[in-house]
């Protein structure tokens, strides 16, 4: 393919006859389709990458080469791509969790050669069903592989993930006369030189990165309710609309509630969020992407799950509650704003929670060696085991079963492999890369402390990012809080503002959401269904705080752990939150879980807040068995055969609904198991209440 | 993992299939066809990474053959996702792949099937017992106790004697016997090397080094009787002595009389008091009777464990 005929194409692509180039896009499309080579093409985000891949598409499709195949993680904003691509006469398709009824169609139609490109998302690789009826039967006629977001391919990198080392490996077998394309927005030199190292043979070309319209400004405030305070009366000052960053999902669906309360239409978005008008978590996530793509809403409260290639040119600001765990990363979420406007404020808020949140997450990114070895064990001594089937071998939860595996899933050699549904042990020595490891959890510390640096910076903020990533032609970016302070949004908030967050944060209680499904086997006493019917499942519940949150959870972990007593500010807060609740059908009396350890701790509380609201209380339940603490229980099959038979219901009881309180909630099954057994004693409605949970999330 | 040379890319992408089933669109060139191409290259100084330059068409201007047309070979050379799709998946749960360059390749199979033997063997555990002196073993799945017994007291002398057990993986007693007194095995399998080498059956010995799966079918290949046949084989062509347990299984007689063909070759039969004309039929082909008592009868007590254990592999 010549220049001009490419040139024809993307002026065709992007619907504008006089378009030209950017800097290395036809070196890029001449590399791929001319010489079949392997490039690395780090340019920052609207420089056209997809122009480079589709153009290339449609040279290799001419010459009769097979489908391109598209990784990327970000299926839903690449709709805006489908139709470019079909100026092309490309005809690109995508098969994700929502249309498995199509697959088989798809795959016909990719077989009958109809398709020229095939937009997967990484974990797709890892989905044996998609493997086998979609990828593998046309891997034959492969023309040209694409894999978006490359920095995520190395794990030295601000976003290593884990279904990328499926791909390097991949691109490692690929032979040289095999096209492939890696692109990314964001990589500094360490993470180019490792990707260049991992997949070997690529070439890179490497744009700069500079984005003029940011204003950037950080900004202190130790405790959240001055953040909560700051956000809400600064917000409408800023023009348009834009995302706010939080670290954990709790503080996305806390601060969402908070703006709303405040009359700004904001929603929260992190990964396996759900919605009752929604199929799945996919498809409310695309809703909620879209909302804010719509300028629907002012605000977007996000994790990092709101990910990269999220790109909405007119996005007015992002704003940080918490800090980042990296420049790099701070740099690719601030990116999102301003791409398409002249004016749009990066904004870096603080407080004291950021190191411990860091910490935790730093923390436990591996599992730990023990973990790992109880795993391998097991499945060393059977010929493949499901996850249920290792949950009831060893007491590890099934969050941290996952954990152990999905990480050996990705080492190459791996000692293990599934097929099927079953994990099975592979012929591999394995020992854990502990040096490895450790490097790595120091890079993190190190990686953070530079957003510390970055925090207290008094030189111009955007050099200093750009000196993080190995930009080049840096200078002053002459708007930041530190190059023209007259730029800078005011940090004082009104005492209203404050008093009015502080209340906030001491009434913001959470739902519970009850099991619906036991596991097999492990209740011979109670003998519940797998499924239990309708009329014993409990209704969803609320917990007042979380375990040392900055609203009640400190108080409620003072008064368990040192004082053996809830206090009546926690009566009152619980009372309150039940009126504000006001459940229906609205309980008419209420009880308790015992405990055979702390025999008073939890009546004597119930029996108080029976009085506020009052209602009758009963003491329906009774322990007849000492179990041991369901905090020991990792996984959900121990938690429920550690609770089979140890509880009993009183006989005379009232047929009416009923609130349930104890003071901790964690895996839920304590509530689940007594719901169940309550009802099948003829109680109404069952409303589990908690003071604190300590589950993670 | 490192990934493999650029010669044995080409290789594979000429002549094996990457999935469990048949190469619909084009099929990939078989021994015969691939000794062939491979003779023709190597007179025209090629070798068949050259294949992979983006002028490769040029370089086999002068090329010409019905069956083993240039837009086969485009179209084999094309299949560069499918390879490294397959080689990720096998390479991640150790499956190596060597050629027949490679200085762990089979001698003796290169030495006796010169441009049939395979082009290239998928195996899984230690490679270097591929050139160990061995002693080859064959049997059929079907085995009376008798010499389910005879199987395993084979595979201890064997070991006892200082030979790697040769096999093609039916026999699973045998290799019992032998890993059981600290020695050695090569078991050549005709399909299914991924699911054997996830055996929990093999998984210590593969572990420890005295073990090696071997098989010229892709990994995930199923049964087929051509490629027992050709398993049966590379059995008899690595170990040049081979002793046959059971006879009633076609493919045993169908690949013995090939192999015969070969003077270097010998085998011998031990005869089951239960089957009789079969093992006549071998001994008419050329096969020697193997002498009375050439392993001692194993005590009854032990029986019964090797016949348990059996039970359970099976499951």
């Amino acid at each position: 393919m010549t220049k001009d005929e490419a040139l024809q194409l993307l002026r065709t692509s992007i619907n504008n006859p006089t378009a030209t180039f950017h800097e290395d896009q036809w070196e890029a499309i001449d590399a791929l389709v001319n010489h079949r080579k392997k490039m690395l093409v780090v340019e920052r985000t609207g420089w056209g990458k997809s122009s480079v891949y589709f153009i290339a598409t449609r040279a290799l499709r001419d010459a009769g080469y097979g489908v391109t195949i598209i990784i990327s993680p970000l299926l839903a904003l690449m709709r805006n791509q489908i139709v470019s691509a079909e100026r092309l006469g490309i005809n690109a398709v995508t098969v994700n969790s929502t249309n498995i009824k199509d697959w088989q169609l798809i795959s016909q139609q990719l077989l009958n050669n109809q398709v020229d490109a095939l937009l997967i998302s990484p974990e797709k690789l890892a989905n044996e069903k998609f493997m086998e009826t979609v990828l593998i039967p046309l891997s034959n006629k492969i023309g040209l592989f694409v894999v978006d977001e490359a920095h995520c391919i190395s794990d030295w990198g601000h976003d290593f993930r884990p279904d990328y080392q499926r791909i390097t490996r991949i691109l490692q077998q690929m032979p040289s006369n095999m096209p492939v394309l890696a692109t990314t927005a964001t990589a500094n030199d360490r993470v180019v030189e490792d990707i260049e190292n991992q997949i070997g043979g690529i070439e890179t070309i490497r744009g700069t990165l500079v984005r003029d319209s940011l204003i950037l400004q950080n900004i202190k405030l130790p405790d959240q309710a001055s953040r909560l305070a700051w956000i809400v009366e600064h917000i409408n000052s800023i023009n348009g609309t834009g995302i706010i960053y939080t670290s954990t999902k709790r503080d996305a669906y806390m601060l969402s509630t908070w703006l709303n309360q405040n009359n700004i239409k904001a929603l929260a978005y992190y990964s396996g969020i759900i919605h009752d008008k929604f199929e799945d978590t996919h498809l409310y996530r695309q809703y909620l992407e879209d909302v804010l793509m719509n300028n629907q809403i002012k605000v977007l409260v996000a994790t990092t799950a709101l990910g990269m290639g999220y790109d909405k040119p007119d996005l007015g600001f992002v704003i940080h509650y918490q800090l980042p765990a990296s420049i790099v990363a701070y740099y690719q979420q601030i990116g999102r704003a301003g791409r398409g406007i002249s004016y749009a404020r990066g904004i870096l808020l603080s407080g004291y929670e950021d190191a411990d949140i860091q910490a935790f997450f730093i923390n436990s990114a591996f599992p730990s060696e023990e973990h790992v070895n109880l795993v391998l064990d097991i499945l060393n001594k059977y010929d493949g085991l499901s996850i249920p089937n290792i949950q009831k071998h060893i007491n590890l939860g099934k969050g941290q079963i996952e954990k152990v595996l999905k990480y050996l899933d990705i080492q190459s050699p791996s000692p293990i492999t599934k097929n099927s549904s079953k994990w099975y042990r592979t012929p591999i020595h394995y020992q854990m890369d502990k040096e490895k490891i450790d490097s790595l959890t120091q890079l993190r510390y190190k990686e953070f402390a530079q957003v510390e640096e970055y925090l207290n910076s008094r030189e111009c903020l955007m050099k200093f990012l750009r000196t993080e990533l190995n930009d080049k032609d840096i200078t002053d970016c002459g708007k930041c809080m530190n190059c023209n302070p007259s730029n800078a949004l005011n940090t004082s908030f009104t005492h209203d503002n404050g008093v009015s967050a502080s209340n906030f944060l001491k009434h913001n209680s959470m739902p519970i959401e009850v099991r619906k499904q036991f596991p097999t086997g492990a209740f011979p006493i109670y003998d519940f269904k797998y499924r239990p019917p309708e009329n014993e499942l409990a209704e969803e519940g609320r917990v007042l705080s979380k375990w040392q949150d900055a609203g009640w959870g400190k108080i409620v972990a003072k008064n368990k752990q040192k004082d053996n007593y809830f206090n009546d500010e926690l009566v009152n807060a619980m009372r309150d939150m039940i009126l504000h609740w006001n459940p229906i059908p609205k309980p008419t009396w209420i009880t308790c879980i015992p405990s055979l350890n702390h025999k008073e701790l939890v009546p004597n509380f119930t029996e108080r807040l029976a009085k506020e609201l009052g209602i009758p209380y009963i003491e329906a339940i009774i322990k007849v068995k000492q179990n041991q603490a369901q905090k020991m229980m990792a996984n959900g099959f121990y938690q429920c055969s550690n609770l089979d038979g140890a509880f009993e219901i009183k006989e005379i009881i009232p047929n009416e609904p009923v609130f349930l309180i104890d003071d901790i909630v964690d895996s839920r099954w304590t509530f689940t198991v007594l719901s169940a057994l309550l009802r099948r004693s003829g109680t109404g409605e069952v409303f589990p209440v908690a003071l604190t949970s300590t589950a993670n999330g | 993992m490192s990934s493999i040379s650029q010669m044995t890319q080409a290789i594979l992408l000429l002549t094996s299939n990457f999935s469990k089933n048949k190469e619909v669109d084009v099929t990939p060139l078989n021994p015969s066809e691939w000794g062939y191409f491979a003779f023709w290259l190597h007179k025209n100084n090629l070798t068949p990474d050259d294949l992979l330059k983006t002028n490769f068409k040029e370089i086999l201007q002068d090329w010409n053959d019905e069956k083993i047309t240039i837009q086969r070979i485009e179209k084999l050379l094309h299949r560069g996702g499918a390879l490294a799709l397959a080689m990720e998946k096998w390479q991640r749960i150790g499956i190596w792949v060597i050629n027949r360059s490679d200085s762990n390749y089979p001698k003796q199979l290169k030495k006796k099937l010169k441009t049939l033997s395979p082009p290239i063997l998928y195996g899984v555990g230690n490679q270097k017992l591929l050139n160990k002196e061995s002693m080859g073993v064959i049997g059929s799945k079907k085995i009376s106790k008798e010499n389910l017994i005879y199987a395993f007291n084979l595979g201890e002398k064997i070991a006892n004697d200082g030979y790697t057990l040769l096999s093609n993986g039916l026999l699973e007693s045998a290799v019992e016997g032998t890993l059981n007194v600290g020695g050695s095995a090569t078991i050549f399998l005709s399909n299914s090397l991924l699911k054997s080498s996830l055996s929990s059956f093999y998984r210590n010995a593969l572990m420890d080094g005295s073990l090696v799966l071997v098989s010229s079918s892709s990994p995930e290949s199923l049964y087929d009787s051509n490629s027992s046949i050709e398993n049966n084989q590379y059995v008899y062509m690595q170990s040049s002595t081979t002793i046959i347990i059971e006879t009633k299984d076609k493919d045993i007689i169908l690949s013995a009389k090939e192999a015969l063909k070969n003077k270097s070759i010998s085998l011998w039969v031990k005869e089951d008091s239960n089957l009789k004309s079969n093992g006549q039929e071998l001994i008419q082909i050329g096969v020697k009777k193997l002498p009375n008592g050439f392993t001692e009868p194993i005590e009854v007590d032990n029986y019964d464990s090797i016949a348990s254990k059996e039970e359970i592999h099976k499951r």
